[in-house]
C-alpha cells in the first residue's frame, strides 16, 4: 500500500480569514461544489463548478481572485 | 507549393491527348501514355526548363500563377471568375496556354473521367466549379513578381489649393468601443453562428448610447474577427490580447492592419451598406473562401496600388476604373440581379443605372468615408478629390511607414475626488483608452470623455489582467495632478477586499497517510505549501510520477467496493477529495487500519427510508461494479416496500437451445399461452394449456416429453451476459450498421487526401502497379458501410471482364487476401518508393 497519493486538478478555495471559510461551508447554494476542508483556510472546490463557486461568491460581496 | 499531389498523380488524370499537347509545347518525342507521362515528368521537375518558360510568360499568365500560388489550391471557375485582377477580360485562354505548358496542373480530386484542356474555357464551366489547380514545386520557386495592373486611376488636371480638413479619426475610436462593447455584452453565439438575440438587444443599447450606427459597429466586428482581436470563445463572442496589441502600435500599423483585414475577411458589412435588399443573393454567389468574395475589394487595392505619388484623382474615378477593368464585379450584368431588382429589361440601359445607383456609390463610400476615416486618402476640392496619404502608400505596400504623432499619455486625465476620471481624447492614446475601458466604467462619451472607478470595475479589470495596484499607477502616470488621497486609500481597500478570498483553479496536492510522513518528506519538494496536516501544495511537475494519482479534470471514476454483508469499502489510494462528503450522506463512516473508508448500511442509519431508490442510486453511482442486489433489496425492506413473495405450482416447458425457445415465442398460436420465461431455455406456460401448446407445437415438428430437468444448464448470473452475446452476434451480422474495424484508418484520419481519379484511370494504374509490384494505398468504401477508409494493398490482380469489375489483392489492414471493387475505390496512391 502506498503511502502518498496524488490529487492532479482539484480547484481550492483560500481565504485570510477562517470565520470566512465558515461562512462559505455553510452556504447551501455552495454546498454541492465543495469538498473536504483541507486546512482552516482552504477548501477543495470541484473544478468544474468553478463559474458557478465564483458567480455565487460575488453575490454574496466578496470579490475574489482566480489564480490558474 | 500545394504538396497533396506529386506532378506524376495530376498527371495521370489527363487525357493522352491533353499529354500529346504537352508534349508539343515542350516539342518532348514521345507517344505512349507512360512515355509522354515520364518525359513531362522530367521536364516540370527541371529549374533550368521551368524557368525559360516562366521567362517568356505574359503578365496575365504570372497574375494567374501568382494568385492560384497564394490560394494553394484553387477551382478553374474562382480563378476566371476575377479576369479584372489579371487585368484581361479573357484570362481562360491565359489559363489554357498555362495548362497547355504544365506551369498550372489540374489536381486529381474528382471521378468525372480524364482532363482535358477544354474543360478550362469559360462556356464549358458554365456555372460548374471546374477542375481544381494548382502550380508546381519548381515553378513557384522560380515565379518571377507579377507587373502592375496596367489601368490606372483618373489623375485630376485642377488640384486644389487647400485640403479638406482631416476628420476626427473616427475607425480607431470606433474598434475602441467595438472592443468596449464586446467586453461589456460578451454576446453569446447561437449554434447557427448569430448573435444570441437577447445580447444583440443589449449591444444595440449601448450601440445607441454610443452613437454609433449599426453598419459601422458591423464594419467594425467584422474587422475585428478578422484581425482575431475578437474571438467565439465558448460559444460567446470575447476580445483577446491581440486588441491589445493592436492598439499599442503605431496609427499607420493599426490602419495597415484595419485595411488588411477589411480585404481579407469574408463579411459583407460594405455590401451591406449599399445592397441590403440583395445581400443573400450575394451570400449565395460569392462563396465564402473564393478569390471572388472579396473580388470587389482586392480589385479596389489593385488600382490604388499604380496611383502615382501625390497624384490627385476625381472620388469617382476608382468607381470609374473599377468598371473598366470588369463592370461585371458585383454581377450587374448578370441577369438574376435584374431579376432581384425586378427591373423590366436587363440590357445595357438598366446596367448604367445599376451601376451608379450600387457600385459607384459604394466605391465612393470606399474613398470619401472609408479610406478618409483610415487617413489612407487626404480629400480636397470639398471631398470630390483624393490622393493617397503616406500611411495610404504604406498600407498598400507602395511606401514607407511615416512616423507617428507620439502620445505619451502624460496629462491625458485628471482623477476627481469622486472617483470621475475626465480623459481627453486628443492626448489619450489608444492603448490608454483601452485599459480605461477595462477596470474604469464609462458614463460620458465625446472629446472629454468621463469615466468612473467603482469596485466592481476595479474588480473586472483585475479579471482582465489590470491588478489595482497596476490600475493606480497607470491612472497615477496619466494624470495632470496628483491622484485625491481617498481615491488612493480606497482602491487599496478593494485590493485587500480582493486578497481575502483566492480561487486557485487547478492545483496539484500531494496528500501523505499522516503528519509525520508529510513532514519528514517536505524537505524533498522545494516550494512546496504545507496546507493542514497532510496535504503538500506542489507544482504539477514535482508530484512523484509512481504514486497514485485522482484526476479531477475528467468525471472521477466510481470506485468503492462491495465487501460482505451490506458493508463497502473505498481504499485509500482512491478517497478523493469529495468522497467522504458524498459517503457521509448514505450512512456511517469509518476508517479502518489503512484508513480505507468504510461504509456499512445499516436499518435507521441509512437516510430516509422513502428514499431508498435514491440512496440505491447514489450507491449504484459510485461503486466501481454494478451494486449487487441484496444492497437494494435491504434498502427496500427496510422503507416497507417490499411486499410478501407467492408460491404455487406451474407448468414448465424446457427447450434444448436458446434459439429454439427465442423461435417458439415467435409463434402466436404458442405465445398465447405462455405466461412467462424462468432463464434463457424454459418458458412458464398457463395454467390448464398445455395440451394446446402441445399440439400447436406438434404442428411444427416439435415434440414434448415429461422430464425432471427443467432448469437452465447456466447459473443465473449468466443468464444476462449469455443473452447480451447472443444479441450482439446478431447485430454483428448486420453489416449495414458496422462500423469500420479497429486499425482501419478513416479517410479523415489521414491528412492528405488520396488522388481521386475515374475507374478507368485506376485499372490503368492498377495495372500499371501490378506489373512492377508496387503497393498501394486506396480509399475503399465497402458495399455495407457508408464510411470510407484508407487502406495499403498489394495488387494481384484485376478482373475487368466482370460484371463489377474488381481487384484482387492483399490488404495490410485484414492481414488477408481481399476483392475490391474498381468503383468502390474512391482515392489511390500508388508507393513508388516501396515494392512487394
Amino acid at each position: 500500500m502506498s503511502v502518498v497519493k496524488v490529487h492532479d486538478g482539484v480547484a481550492l478555495i483560500e481565504v485570510n480569514d477562517p470565520l470566512v471559510l465558515t461562512e462559505i461551508e455553510s452556504d447551501a447554494a455552495l454546498q454541492p461544489f465543495l469538498g473536504e476542508r483541507l486546512s482552516d483556510q482552504r477548501i477543495a472546490v470541484q473544478p468544474q463548478a468553478l463559474p458557478e463557486v465564483l458567480k455565487r461568491l460575488q453575490s454574496l460581496g466578496h470579490l475574489p481572485q482566480v489564480l490558474e | 507549393m500545394n504538396q497533396r499531389f506529386s506532378i506524376r498523380e495530376c498527371l495521370h488524370g489527363y487525357s493522352n491527348d491533353t499529354l500529346g499537347a504537352i508534349c508539343d509545347y515542350w516539342k518532348l518525342a514521345a507517344t505512349s501514355k507512360p512515355s509522354r507521362l515520364k518525359a513531362i515528368e522530367r521536364v516540370l521537375g527541371d529549374p533550368f526548363h521551368v524557368k525559360s518558360v516562366l521567362s517568356a510568360l505574359d503578365p496575365v499568365s504570372v497574375r494567374i500563377l501568382k494568385r492560384t500560388v497564394e490560394r494553394g489550391t484553387i477551382p478553374a471557375a474562382d480563378l476566371l471568375s476575377v479576369p479584372g485582377l489579371f487585368g484581361t477580360h479573357q484570362p481562360n485562354q491565359a489559363l489554357q496556354r498555362l495548362a497547355q505548358s504544365g506551369m498550372i496542373l489540374v489536381c486529381p480530386s474528382d471521378r468525372n473521367g480524364v482532363f482535358s484542356l477544354g474543360m478550362l474555357s469559360r462556356e464549358r464551366l458554365n456555372g460548374n466549379r471546374g477542375p481544381d489547380l494548382i502550380v508546381p514545386g519548381t515553378v513557384e520557386t522560380s515565379l518571377p513578381e507579377p507587373p502592375p495592373l496596367g489601368l490606372g486611376l483618373p489623375v485630376s488636371a485642377d488640384p486644389p489649393q487647400t485640403l479638406d480638413a482631416p476628420g476626427p479619426h473616427r475607425i480607431t475610436q470606433t474598434m475602441l468601443e467595438v472592443f468596449r462593447l464586446v467586453d461589456l455584452v460578451e454576446p453569446r453565439i447561437t449554434g447557427a453562428g448569430e448573435l444570441h438575440r437577447n445580447d444583440e438587444v443589449r449591444l444595440n443599447e449601448l450601440r445607441r448610447e454610443s452613437g454609433l450606427s449599426r453598419e459601422l459597429v458591423n464594419l467594425g466586428v467584422m474587422m475585428a474577427r478578422q484581425m482575431r482581436c475578437v474571438v467565439v470563445e465558448n460559444r460567446k463572442l470575447v476580445t483577446c490580447a491581440r486588441a491589445d496589441l493592436w492598439t499599442e502600435q503605431t496609427r499607420a500599423r493599426r490602419m495597415r492592419d484595419l485595411f488588411c483585414a477589411y480585404v481579407a475577411s469574408p463579411g459583407l458589412a460594405d455590401l451591406q451598406l449599399f445592397f441590403p435588399d440583395m445581400l443573400a443573393a450575394f451570400e449565395e454567389h460569392l462563396p465564402v473562401d473564393s478569390v471572388r468574395r472579396n473580388y470587389h475589394r482586392e480589385l479596389a487595392v489593385s488600382i490604388l496600388r499604380v496611383s502615382p505619388e501625390g497624384a490627385w484623382h476625381p472620388v469617382g474615378g476608382l468607381a470609374d476604373a473599377i468598371e473598366q477593368s470588369d463592370r461585371n464585379v458585383l454581377f450587374v450584368e448578370e441577369r438574376w440581379r435584374s431579376i432581384l431588382a425586378h427591373a423590366q429589361d436587363s440590357g445595357p440601359a438598366w446596367q448604367e443605372r445599376a451601376w451608379q445607383a450600387g457600385e459607384k456609390r459604394l466605391f465612393t463610400w470606399l474613398v470619401q468615408s472609408f479610406l478618409a476615416d483610415l487617413g489612407m486618402v487626404e480629400l480636397g476640392g470639398q471631398g470630390q478629390l483624393f490622393r493617397l496619404s503616406p500611411i495610404g502608400r504604406f498600407v498598400l505596400g507602395v511606401g514607407p511607414e511615416p512616423e507617428d504623432a507620439h502620445l505619451n499619455g502624460e496629462s491625458s486625465l485628471t482623477v476627481q475626488p469622486d472617483f470621475e476620471v475626465i480623459v481627453y481624447l486628443d492626448r489619450c492614446a489608444p492603448s490608454l483608452q483601452r485599459k480605461l475601458s477595462r477596470f474604469c466604467d464609462r458614463r460620458r462619451a465625446g472629446a472629454a470623455s468621463t469615466y468612473v472607478l467603482t469596485e466592481q470595475s476595479i474588480y473586472r479589470g483585475a479579471g482582465s489582467g489590470i491588478p489595482p495596484r497596476e490600475a493606480l499607477q497607470l491612472l497615477s502616470d496619466s494624470s495632470s495632478h496628483p491622484l485625491p488621497d481617498n481615491v488612493r486609500e480606497q482602491v487599496a481597500a478593494w485590493q485587500r477586499k480582493m486578497e481575502s478570498i483566492t480561487l486557485h483553479r487547478r492545483c496539484t496536492l500531494v496528500e501523505f497517510l499522516d503528519a509525520a510522513k508529510r513532514d519528514s518528506a517536505i524537505a524533498s519538494y522545494p516550494n512546496a505549501r504545507a496546507i493542514g496536516d497532510r496535504f503538500l501544495l506542489v507544482t504539477a511537475d514535482l508530484a512523484p510520477a509512481a504514486a497514485p494519482r485522482i484526476h479531477y479534470g475528467a468525471p472521477l471514476k466510481p470506485a468503492l467496493r462491495q465487501e460482505e454483508g451490506l458493508q463497502l469499502r473505498l481504499p485509500w489510494d482512491e478517497v478523493d477529495l469529495f468522497a467522504r462528503k458524498r459517503l457521509a450522506e448514505i450512512g456511517e463512516l469509518r476508517e479502518n487500519d489503512s484508513q480505507d473508508l468504510c461504509l456499512r448500511l445499516e436499518r435507521g442509519k441509512t437516510g430516509r427510508p422513502e428514499d431508498w431508490n435514491l440512496i440505491a442510486a447514489q450507491l449504484e453511482s459510485l461503486t466501481a461494479e454494478p451494486l449487487r442486489a441484496r444492497y437494494r433489496l435491504a434498502l427496500r425492506a427496510w422503507s416497507g416496500e417490499l411486499g410478501p413473495a407467492t408460491a404455487g405450482p406451474a407448468t414448465l416447458l424446457r427447450f434444448n437451445d436458446l434459439d429454439t425457445c427465442e423461435a417458439v415465442l415467435d409463434f402466436p398460436e404458442v405465445a398465447e399461452y405462455v405466461e412467462g420465461r424462468v432463464g434463457l431455455y424454459t418458458l412458464l406456460i398457463s395454467k390448464g394449456k398445455l395440451a394446446h401448446v402441445k399440439k400447436a407445437l406438434r404442428a411444427h415438428g416439435i415434440a414434448i416429453e415429461a422430464g425432471a430437468a427443467l432448469a437452465d444448464p447456466l447459473p443465473p448470473e449468466k443468464w444476462v451476459e449469455h443473452w447480451a452475446e447472443r444479441r450482439k452476434s446478431f447485430d454483428d451480422g448486420n453489416r449495414e450498421n458496422q462500423t469500420v474495424s479497429p486499425g482501419v484508418k478513416t479517410v479523415t484520419e489521414y491528412h492528405d487526401a488520396l488522388p481521386m481519379y475515374s475507374p478507368r484511370i485506376v485499372c490503368e494504374l492498377l495495372a500499371d502497379a501490378i506489373a512492377r509490384r508496387k503497393p498501394a494505398l486506396i480509399e475503399y468504401r465497402p458495399t455495407w458501410s457508408k464510411q470510407a477508409s484508407v487502406r495499403r494493398v498489394d495488387p494481384v490482380s484485376l478482373d475487368v471482364s466482370a460484371p463489377s469489375p474488381f481487384l484482387s489483392a492483399f490488404c495490410h489492414t485484414a492481414h488477408s487476401a481481399r476483392t475490391f471493387q474498381l468503383a468502390r475505390i474512391q482515392g489511390i496512391r500508388i508507393l513508388e518508393d516501396d515494392s512487394y
